[in-house]
């Protein structure tokens, strides 16, 4: 299936299922703990499927969002165990956990630790992607890159060359190659970056100071987004 | 100098200039090393509208608005401070090859926008006392080399223009020891006009082209002879 389909599809997957297994959230559903484990398992493979296809991540990337977004779901479902599920402001799945004498006994406070835990899971989740760099998320850990760079060059070109960083990428230039990113695809816009550099570090190419500035950036930008190109003649 | 290939029009992909860019410099490097100038940089935008100062625009265009039947030509922009360069590639015959092909037709005007981006300098006619000739380095040769697949354009060295070198014994002597007219070494002395060539020329009281008969060019080019193409506009002044 074509990625400018399946993403959307995925994107919606994922955000419904939060939303519906989110108890605290208006329009959750009142499902029991085996359905909401089952939904559950249906949005780890969403979310890595969707780390796959809009992120261009390896499978083992992919392989840990969805292990790290179950995590974060084991998590809340036990939090919901252990300090009662009504004590938010939405529905409770009326098949959870019958803990009515534990929750009566403790006090009513438990959604600050429940979004804290939530909060952390998607960190982890995050970072176990290794996707958090400074140039914003998304970027690949691993691009493979063939000579041909498609009709984006000039696109990423004109942003590089056109760029008011000195020796590094400016705030600006990494927003519009993020931009062009979650269009075109991240590995797309690595592998012309990384191709323009190749063209413009070659024995045959001019040396001119607008350049080598544009270089300078390439070279910054590249270091930002850690990814490891492998070209594939 | 840093040019940069904009494309406006369906016929020419931003891929298909990537794939031009590197011809394209070295070319432009080739008579940069014989002229001494800075090797210029070559490169693919995808707009036009917001271009940094520093750029010289060469747009593709389908073709002309203000000219007809015109391949190529190339003008300065008074605003800018800068030259600018259009390609008519409806009447391509090619990507790369052909006669007329996007490639040959680029190449002939950034090397003409290097040499004189006005467009405006004249130098004496060699052997030819109170004629002026015109500052273009493609149009006497107007043939091609391939840089790889891709054809581009021949073009004379500055000896081309060299007054002393119009007589054929110094010239002959010239080129036993290495010299060069054009890049190619096609040309056998200054002011010689290669068989598909001509010169744009004038004196105190006109203007014409003159190919390598000596007659007035018969331009094979299409649209070089109309009022706005490059020629006419040094043959109007």
């Amino acid at each position: 299936m074509d990625k400018t389909v399946l993403l959307p599809i995925l994107n919606m997957l994922v955000a419904g299922l939060t939303r519906a297994l989110h108890s605290d959230l208006p329009g959750s559903w009142n499902l029991s703990t085996k359905w909401r484990a089952f939904g559950l398992g249906i949005l780890a493979a969403a979310s890595g499927a969707f780390d796959l296809v809009g992120n261009g991540s390896t499978w083992k990337a992919a392989l840990i969002t969805s292990v790290a977004t179950s995590g974060s779901g084991v998590a809340v479902l036990l939090m919901e165990a252990a300090f009662g599920a009504k004590n938010g402001s939405g529905p409770t799945g009326t098949g959870a956990i019958d803990l009515s004498a534990a929750a009566s006994s403790i006090p009513p406070t438990p959604k600050l630790p429940r979004m804290a835990m939530v909060g952390l899971a998607l960190v982890l989740a995050l970072n176990g992607c290794s996707k958090i760099g400074t140039t914003g998320l998304g970027w690949p850990v691993l691009a493979k890159c063939s000579a041909d760079v498609g009709d984006l060059v000039g696109t990423v070109g004109q942003i590089l060359l056109s760029d008011l960083g000195k020796d590094a990428i400016s705030e600006s230039g990494k927003e519009k190659l993020q931009q062009l990113g979650i269009e075109h695809g991240f590995d797309t816009v690595v592998c012309i970056v990384d191709q323009l550099v190749k063209g413009w570090t070659s024995k045959t190419a001019s040396v001119t100071p607008e350049r080598s500035a544009a270089i300078l950036r390439a070279q910054d930008f590249l270091a930002k987004t850690g990814t490891k190109i492998e070209r594939v003649e | 100098m840093q040019f940069v290939l904009v494309t406006a029009t369906t016929l020419v992909r931003p891929r298909d200039l990537g794939a031009l860019r590197g011809a394209l410099e070295t070319n432009a490097q080739h008579l940069a090393s014989l002229w001494g100038y800075e090797p210029p940089a070559i490169d693919v935008f995808a707009s036009a509208r917001t271009l940094p100062d520093f750029c010289i625009p060469i747009m593709m265009l389908d073709e002309s608005t203000d000219t007809v039947g015109v391949l190529a030509d190339h003008g300065w922009d008074a605003a800018r401070h800068m030259p600018f360069l259009r390609v008519f590639v409806q009447q391509a015959s090619g990507l790369v090859s052909g006669e007329w092909s996007v490639s040959k037709s680029t190449s002939h005007e950034i090397l003409e926008a290097i040499v004189d981006p006005r467009c405006d300098l004249w130098t004496d006619m060699p052997g030819r006392p109170g004629v002026d000739l015109a500052f273009e380095v493609s149009d006497p040769v107007q043939d091609d080399y391939a840089i790889g697949d891709v054809l581009v354009s021949n073009f004379v060295t500055s000896s081309f223009f060299n007054a002393r070198l119009a007589d054929p014994a110094a010239a002959a002597e010239f080129v036993a020891a290495g010299g060069r007219f054009d890049f190619k070494g096609t040309l056998q002395r200054a002011g010689a006009i290669a068989p598909s060539g001509y010169l744009i020329l004038r004196d105190s009281t006109h203007r014409w082209t003159e190919n390598a008969a000596g007659e007035p060019a018969s331009l094979s080019k299409p649209g070089a002879e109309h009022p706005l193409s490059r020629t006419e506009r040094r043959l109007a002044g």
